[in-house]
């Protein structure tokens, strides 16, 4: 399914983004390759995001979400979830404003008692007009929903949905793959999430961080890639990413020095060097394959809420072959894992975006930005997302 | 008054609107006939709006307020009022910021001890070069002043102003009325204050009301036009406005259904039907006879600020004979009215109209509303604005 794209017509382009990288005020042109990112303010449109987890609807309460500038209101009608749009069709207002449900699959809007199904949308009764001309013609958008994982996906966008497999990771889909996250509105534009989520050398700010201390794992101060190849493009079909081998294509560095000072990353005699790979996918999620131990998979979704938000989706997986050990990762993940790596360890990099997002508004930073080699990767990721997604989320 | 101007092309725009409302998504060329309406953000020019209760300027106290994004400075001189624009004409600062009056009928700007005559506006001094050369030269802008029915109004515009009886609802400066009223901020555009009130079905949020709770009022859940000839339209000479009977010529909607759910209007075996017109008026007032109770009637202001904001006036007034009862009545309005009506009821009304503030910016209402048959009364209103509107407020 990965393929290295180390081809003939590929390596040119390579060789421009490797000067670029070393001397970017001279190669300034490069940045035309990502153009179509520059303009996803608000994401990728025609693609599937977590609306929110499948906990989040247990009993038949709508609950409203606000995700790529788009209100939506979901609910769970005999056990399915469906999708609509959070405004009536009538004068806009929220439906979510205050919340009015009168039979298990409609919802009625507050202001003058417009009614619609929940499963299409479609209008079906006026509380304040019964019988209005408008029945059967008036409806409001209605958003294609697939549960899976424990994630509620909702496909924002107006093409025919392709299937979710093409929009998440590899392997997340795996029937004996048990998943559980939380999720958090967060401060800062989608693509600075997802740049600080891949960038190998980040992992800088993260050498005092709680899982280093409660755990045998050792990070160094950076992974830098060894050639131009240390990256895998996957470009399908199925899935779209960058894949960074970081075990294997990258050079840890775990000490450097100023002068006489020098700079180390935590070592212990029993160690482990955790987070042998990890991956970029379309439309806005990153893959940690052995992270934070061995036996776990990290999955992080950016999802645009708006320009200078998004939200965050911590997930945790494990491969698991009965319901107790299932059970028992769950557990742990919410008493263990949330409090050493969701808030210990990934709060680090919550602080990191929100610096980031003064730095790419006030500071100009997607036109003043200056990149290094190991940022390689960053560009890759955004070439990639230029090349394969299929739209640009504009509202108006 | 309706009928006489029945010509072919007013039977022809009646259709229209008819079949717009209908269904609306063939017929959007209707809404150019309130294209001036749309562009009113602020508010109509060359127009009496209140602006303070008399009791707010009880002294000598200058006191400030912004209207229709105007800064405007009022103060009592000798007992009558007087209103210049709150900015000094040398470094333009508003004179409220540090309130500086040394003599009864003059305000010295803190900054620089420019002194202007209160009634009118004339530059008389300078305090830091006394003698200074634009004395007498300079002047700021003063507004024209009526004080009526407990009520200061101020003239926003640059036309000889129009008599005060063209701008207020039809009895409202009756001799043997008995006014009181408060009055409030809101967080949204004027024009959706002024629709929620008029608006016939929006009456639907009120059925949980403490006023349908604790009296005996009787409200149904909506009120839907009879026929196109429901709403008279009353274009002058005197005050221009809409005016539903709504005891006439609406149909009250006690129940409805949604599948086998049957929605209804509180009933009570003694209760009072309320409300027995409801009317509309330039610039921004609305009149409701016969409510809160059958005695009683209710008007209302929603005088912009800014474009984001309105200043709620909610005055209640009763005819009297003597001043005794006029005594009696305010009494009855501070200790019984005003939190089972004025707050208790029109609560609902201002958190309606902030929901409406989202759905007319962001969900862009304006452009994408929907508007149903008992809209009528809507459009009505939002045609006769345009065409006898004296200007549209603009800053400059």
């Amino acid at each position: 399914m990965s393929s290295e794209s180390g081809t003939g017509e590929a390596k040119p382009e390579q060789g421009e983004v490797k000067a670029f990288l070393d001397e970017p005020d001279k190669h300034q042109r490069v940045k035309e390759g990502w153009r179509p990112y520059l303009e996803a303010k608000l994401g990728f449109r025609n693609h599937w995001y977590p609306a929110m987890f499948a906990y989040e609807l247990t009993g038949d309460e709508p609950k409203a979400v606000k995700m790529l500038g788009e209100r939506l209101i979901l609910r769970r009608v005999d056990g399915r979830v469906y999708a609509l749009e959070d405004r009536c069709a009538h004068r806009r207002v929220l439906l979510s404003a205050k919340v009015e449900c009168y039979t298990k699959d409609t919802i009625t809007c507050w202001y003058h008692g417009f009614t619609y199904n929940f499963r299409d949308g479609k209008l079906v009764q006026v509380l304040t007009e019964p019988g209005c001309a408008l029945i059967g013609k008036l409806s409001i958008k209605s958003y294609p929903v697939q549960e899976a994982q424990g994630l509620v996906f909702v496909f924002i966008g107006d093409i025919d949905p392709p299937p979710l497999q093409d929009d998440v990771p590899p392997g997340f889909l795996d029937s004996e793959l048990v998943v559980t996250g939380v999720r958090r509105d967060i401060k800062g534009n989608w693509r600075l999430a997802s740049e600080n989520g891949f960038d190998t050398t980040h992992i800088y700010i993260h050498r005092h961080s709680k899982v280093l201390t409660a755990t045998d794992a050792i990070l160094p101060l950076g992974f830098i890639p060894q050639d131009r190849h240390s990256m895998i493009l996957v470009e399908g079909p199925g899935p779209k990413g960058v894949v960074d081998k970081l075990a294997n294509n990258y050079i840890p560095v775990f000490e450097s020095g100023i002068n006489d000072v020098k700079v180390s990353a935590a070592m212990r005699p029993h160690g482990q060097v955790v987070a042998p790979e990890v991956s970029s996918w379309l439309p806005c999620v990153l893959k940690l394959q052995a992270f934070p131990i061995p036996e776990l998979f990290v999955f992080e979704w950016y999802v645009p809420i708006e320009e200078d938000t998004h939200w965050y989706y911590q997930v945790l997986g494990k491969k698991v072959s009965t319901d107790e050990e299932a059970a028992a990762f769950r557990t742990e993940a919410h008493s263990f894992w949330a409090d050493v790596l969701w808030r210990g360890f990934n709060d680090q990099d919550v602080s990191a975006r929100e610096a980031l997002e003064d730095a790419y508004t006030e500071g100009e930073g997607w036109t003043k930005e200056r990149l290094y080699r190991p940022d390689m990767c960053i560009i890759e990721w955004r070439k990639i997302a230029s090349k394969y997604n299929r739209g640009i989320q504009k509202l108006r | 008054m309706p009928g006489e101007s029945d010509t072919a092309s007013v039977k022809a725009e009646q259709r229209e609107l008819e079949a717009f409302l209908d269904d609306p998504s063939g017929h959007q060329q209707v809404k150019h006939a309130w294209r001036p309406y749309l562009e009113a953000k602020l508010g109509f020019r060359n127009h009496w709006y209140p602006v303070l209760f008399s009791h707010d300027l009880d002294g000598d106290t200058p006191k400030p307020v912004q209207v229709l994004g105007e800064r405007v400075l009022l103060r009592r001189v000798d007992g009558q009022v007087h209103a210049v624009e709150d900015r000094c004409a040398h470094r333009r600062v508003p004179f409220s910021a540090k309130l500086e009056c040394y003599t009864q009928d003059t305000v010295t700007c803190w900054y620089h001890g420019f002194t202007y005559n209160f009634c009118n506006g004339k530059l008389v001094q300078v305090l830091t070069e006394p003698g200074c050369a634009l004395i007498g030269k300079m002047a700021i802008k003063t507004y024209p002043v009526q004080e009526v029915q407990g009520m200061i109004f101020v003239f926003v515009g640059d036309r000889e102003p129009s008599a005060i009886q063209e701008d207020v609802p039809p009895g409202l400066l009756d001799a043997d009325l008995a006014t009181r009223g408060i009055r409030r901020e809101v967080k949204s555009n004027w024009r959706l204050g002024t629709e929620n009130g008029f608006d016939t079905t929006h009456i639907y949020i009120h059925r949980h009301s403490k006023l349908i709770k604790t009296t005996d009022a009787l409200l149904p859940l909506g009120l839907v036009p009879t026929s196109k000839h429901s709403m008279d339209i009353v274009e002058g000479p005197g005050p221009k406005g809409v005016i539903d009977k709504l005891a006439n010529n609406y149909v009250p909607v006690f129940d409805s259904t949604i599948g086998e759910v049957t929605v209804s209007a509180q009933l009570k075996p003694n209760g009072k039907a309320v409300a027995s017109s409801v009317s509309v008026w330039l610039p921004c007032v609305l009149r409701v006879e016969g409510f809160p109770a059958p005695e009683i009637t209710q008007f209302e202001w929603y005088v912009p600020i800014d474009e984001k904001n309105h200043m709620y006036w909610q005055v209640l007034a009763k005819k009297i004979n003597t001043p005794e009862e006029a005594v009696a009545f305010q009494a009855e309005v501070d200790s019984h009215w005003e939190e089972v009506a004025l707050r208790g009821f029109n609560d609902d009304d201002v958190w309606a109209r902030e929901a409406l503030e989202d759905a007319y910016t962001e969900g862009e209402g304006w452009a994408k509303e929907r508007l149903f048959k008992p809209d009528m009364c809507i459009v009505e209103w939002r045609k006769l604005a345009s065409k006898h509107n004296r200007g549209i407020q603009r800053l400059t």
